[in-house]
């Protein structure tokens, strides 16, 4: 049986039209959401301060099998990637395309130790050779990150540039570096300031909430499964 | 992608025999349970959550044609592709046809239930390519043969000694047992498919609307991997699986992780909007989404059953099920177990398949009581029973029994003479404190007592002051 899938969507898309239901469009969804935006504004439980926000992010982190590093400045970053980078090992490292890590000149920084094998936008002619296998190779893979939400120590990414979706996928170990003005307390707080689905959505874009993890065998939490065994953030001013 | 037509009683009772499969059952259930509870209890506008998440998918499925529409045209807009597919089969075959396309033969998958129940792998096999599936638990069952027992943790049924002899058996490596251990041969195994596939096939957790966008909840990677790497990324959506709105996503995202693994978030949650741009680096350079109806509009067209397409398929039913609890997800005998199995298989399969299925439940209403999007499901689950006695399906007895019943109710001599008798029954033939012994029913429960007086007695007696 082979049927023109034109026809197929139409004969589909008219039963579906037969089977909407004409009642008042929308207004049990909006009124639930009046309710929700409400009861946001009474909830004060919890912390109230970003140096409370940012405890609780380092207690989550921790608590997920993740790490917090503190950078008393912008400047003092590259010594912190160092200084993880040597205590692991790591001699591969990836950097993806970001703002945060051109401001201090990371790349130039980590190029001043010998031991380090960088992979970057400038360390290729034609960068999008190294998607998969290159950055496979890589221990490490740096970006930086569009916020960060402290009550459940989630990463807000978007993948663009340099290393794109691979880069804080493939290497074993994520380092995120981030400023301290990019941690919000809950999911709701990001959400309402940034009003995500208004403006241009990039093609992909991932919430990263620890480490990869699993339970499918007998509930037993291993950590580093499939994505990084190892989730990092330095966290600046 | 079924257990044919073995009757639920059998299966059940198979299931229910196995000691090592019990353990692993409770274990896991009560483990999953525990963690949801701790997860919820944090969160003090879950009920005004769940309330509001059930209002988004009722106005979604209340205009399916409206929103899937637009989300249709945000899709094509961004460069992805849009197939609709009536039937499983058409779906399957779709999924083949671009497969063939791109000449591959190796297709990785991420976790989706939606292939499942369509038989997806099944399918690539048929056209010689490789169906590899990545999700853990779902790389386990494959090498097994099996299918899954939980739609969130699908190998649940197993312990690690079981998976370790498995992965001796079909790998090669030596014997272990340590979860770690046995993460890490997967890991292994797995990267190398990962960016060897030229296709990657995906399911679908939300589907926006209002900006196109596909939202994919996991916790290993292996969602981002099946996404990231291919060239190609087919993502297979039922019709049911559309949010109007971003902001809507929000609500889920508080409610989905907690109900089903007691997370606070799920280690992924990937929000793709379209194939790859030019300015990206990388992903996927095609995009496919098939939206499947495969029976659901026939739910639709069910005005008692449609919440059943609200559903997010977090497992927090199955869980707190005590005859999931006990019997397991084989014994459903189709790809969705537990209490919001037994209300879809009877839908989508027909009532011949799932006639056991709405009796498979001791209408407790637990699963009501934990779903995320308030499903009603047990009261689902009786008007399901109420079809397979309106359509005389329900066994002969039964319907004799509640016959007579119904003819000595409406009679009230006849009814109290019969309750006399009832009595004297009792004195004869009961043990002691016990209630009349009714062959078959009474070999699991015991039939309540009768008072020794009836209240019509002791009222004429003026005892009741
Ligand atoms: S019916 Fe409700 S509780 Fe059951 S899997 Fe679906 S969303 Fe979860």
């Amino acid at each position: 049986m082979t049927t023109d899938p034109a026809l197929t969507r139409q004969v589909l898309l008219a039963r579906l039209r037969t089977l909407e239901l004409s009642a008042s469009q929308d207004s049990a969804r909006s009124r639930q959401w009046e309710e929700i935006r409400s009861s946001a504004t009474e909830d004060l439980s919890g912390p109230t301060s970003l140096d409370q926000w940012v405890n609780q992010l380092r207690s989550e982190l921790q608590r997920l099998g993740g790490e917090l590093r503190t950078a008393a400045s912008l400047n003092d970053i590259p010594s912190a990637v160092v200084d993880l980078a040597r205590e692991s090992r790591y001699k591969r490292i990836a950097l993806g395309d970001d703002r945060l890590l051109e401001e201090i000149r990371l790349a130039d920084q980590l190029n001043n130790f010998v031991e380090f094998r960088l992979l970057d936008k400038r360390s290729a002619s034609n960068p999008k050779d190294h998607a998969g296998p290159a950055l496979a190779q890589c221990q490490l893979g740096i970006t930086g990150c569009q916020a960060i939400i402290a009550e459940t120590a989630t990463i807000v990414l978007d993948h663009q540039g340099f290393g794109g979706r691979s880069l804080s996928l493939l290497p074993e170990c994520h380092l995120v570096l981030a400023q301290r003005s990019q941690v919000f307390g809950r999911l709701r707080d990001w959400w309402n300031a940034t009003q995500p689905g208004r403006d241009n959505l990039p093609t992909c874009r991932t919430f990263i909430t620890g480490p990869s993890r699993t339970a499918d065998i007998e509930k037993v939490l291993v950590t580093g499964v499939h994505g990084p065994l190892r989730l990092v953030v330095i966290l600046a001013g | 992608m079924s257990s044919g037509t073995i009757p639920f009683k059998n299966l059940a009772r198979k299931n229910l025999a196995d000691v090592q499969l019990r353990g692993n059952l409770l274990r896991a259930t009560q483990h999953s349970l525990a963690a949801r509870a701790s997860a919820v209890s944090e969160v003090p506008e879950w009920e005004l959550l769940r309330t509001a998440a059930h209002a988004i998918k009722k106005e979604a499925v209340d205009h399916l044609a409206t929103y899937l529409e637009q989300f249709e045209a945000q899709v094509q807009a961004s460069g992805g592709h849009v197939f609709w597919a009536q039937t499983g089969r058409q779906a399957a075959e779709h999924v083949v046809a671009i497969c063939g396309h791109h000449q591959a033969t190796l297709a990785i998958k991420a976790k989706s239930m939606t292939s499942e129940e369509i038989g997806l792998n099944q399918a690539l096999l048929e056209a010689g390519i490789e169906p590899v599936e990545t999700d853990l638990g779902e790389y386990i069952i494959q090498l097994a043969g099996e299918t899954p027992s939980h739609i969130t943790a699908p190998a649940l049924h197993k312990s690690r000694a079981q998976i370790g002899k498995l992965f001796q058996e079909k790998l090669g490596c030596s014997y272990t047992d340590d979860p770690q251990k046995l993460t890490q041969i997967a890991r292994s195994r797995l990267r190398e498919k990962f960016l060897q596939a030229s296709v990657g096939i995906s399911g679908v957790n939300f589907a926006v609307a209002e900006t196109g966008s596909i939202v994919l909840i996991t916790n290993e990677g292996n969602g981002r991997m099946c996404t990231t790497l291919p060239r190609v990324h087919i993502a297979l959506m039922g019709i049911e699986k559309i949010i109007p709105t971003f902001d809507d996503l929000q609500i889920f995202l508080r409610l989905l992780a907690r109900s089903s693994t007691g997370q606070r978030l799920t280690s992924y949650v990937s929000i793709i909007s379209g194939p790859r741009k030019t300015a990206d680096f990388d992903g996927p350079e095609e995009l496919h989404v098939i939206i499947l109806d495969n029976e659901r509009t026939s739910i639709l067209a069910h005005p008692h059953m449609r919440e059943s397409l609200f559903c997010i398929r977090c497992g927090a039913c199955l869980n707190t099920c005590p005859v999931y609890q006990r019997v397991g997800g084989h014994a459903y005998g189709w790809v969705y177990p537990g209490p919001i199995g037994a209300v879809l298989t009877p839908e989508m399969q027909g009532l011949t398949r799932g006639r056991e299925l709405p009796y498979a439940s001791s209408l407790c209403g637990s699963c009501s009581a934990v779903c995320p999007v308030k499903i009603n499901i047990h009261h689902m689950l009786l008007w399901l029973r109420k079809s397979v006695v309106d359509s005389r399906r329900s066994p002969w007895t039964e319907r004799l029994i509640i016959r007579i019943f119904a003819a000595v109710m409406k009679r009230p001599r006849l009814y109290r003479s019969s309750a006399r008798l009832a009595r004297l029954l009792e004195k004869l033939f009961a043990k002691r404190g016990k209630g009349l012994p009714v062959p078959g029913w009474s070999l699991h429960r015991d039939f309540p007592p009768l008072a020794k007086q009836s209240f019509h007695d002791l009222w004429k007696q003026g005892g009741l002051s």
